[in-house]
């Protein structure tokens, strides 16, 4: 038996699967960025000697430019009206690691927010699926 | 009634959305030619003019934020999803539709309510 060869749409589909998986990681990751950078704010002394060994801080900016990097793979890979929007998705992240790390909680109308954020890139992934 | 402060930090931010937009258009040029070979990257162009773009709208933004409280701030810089679907429209001949519309319009009410009730 032989393997039904792939239609294009099918590795379009493929292609912008994984160009979404890339642009979620960068966002976990520059949400990681933004959790160190408060944490190296929080002892944050304008000295040079203490902003090199302010290891929050420069955690913080290895995760941003790792995320950065991702950024760009994820663009090379998908269009841009597709993978700008989920950058968004930074916003449950960087809510979830305040509350669990931070110790900040959100109200009953932020959590709305997140939950429209979800849809509204839902929507944006399935338009771009379907186009 | 909005203070001369407030309109200036409004219209800094909205400037500071316009170069980011440009930023994003640039960084996506760039990115058909990124590799990990950094001697080649230095020497990419738009890759190089995006990164410098995005900085400077950060500038921009700073500045801003300096005058006027963040959670009024941070929901106008979301207006920067509808230009980056603008310039993807207009620059790389990309295509929206309706479900990709109403995606963004979602995704600037769920920011704004995040924000708009942070602390």
């Amino acid at each position: 038996m032989t393997k039904k060869p792939k239609s294009t749409s099918e590795l379009n589909k493929k292609r912008l699967s994984s160009a979404i998986i890339t642009v979620i990681l960068c966002t976990v990751f520059t949400s990681l960025g933004q959790l160190f950078l408060k944490f190296g704010a929080n002892n944050l002394e304008l000295s040079f000697i203490s902003l090199i060994t302010n290891m929050s801080l420069i955690l913080g900016c290895v995760f941003y430019g790792t995320g950065a990097i991702i950024l760009v793979l994820a663009l090379k890979h998908g269009d841009l009206s597709l993978i700008y929007p989920f950058i968004s998705l930074s916003f449950i992240w960087v809510s979830l690691l305040s509350i669990i790390f931070l110790g900040e909680s959100l109200v009953l109308l932020q959590w709305l927010g997140i939950l429209i954020i979800i849809s509204g890139v839902s929507f944006v992934s399935w338009g771009a699926r379907s186009a | 009634m909005l203070e001369v402060l407030n309109i200036l930090a409004i219209i800094l931010v909205l400037i500071g959305s316009f170069i980011g937009t440009f930023g994003s258009l640039y960084l996506k040029k760039g990115a058909k030619n990124f590799n990990f070979n950094i001697l080649e990257q230095i020497r990419n162009k738009q890759l190089i003019l995006g990164i410098f773009l995005f900085v400077l709208s950060s500038i921009f933004y700073i500045y801003a934020l300096s005058m006027e409280k963040l959670s009024l701030l941070y929901p106008l810089t979301s207006l920067t999803y509808i230009w980056v679907a603008l310039v993807s429209v207009k620059f790389l001949g990309e295509k929206m539709n309706k479900p990709k519309w109403l995606g963004i319009a979602l995704i600037i009410i769920g920011i704004s309510l995040v924000t708009y009730f942070s602390t």
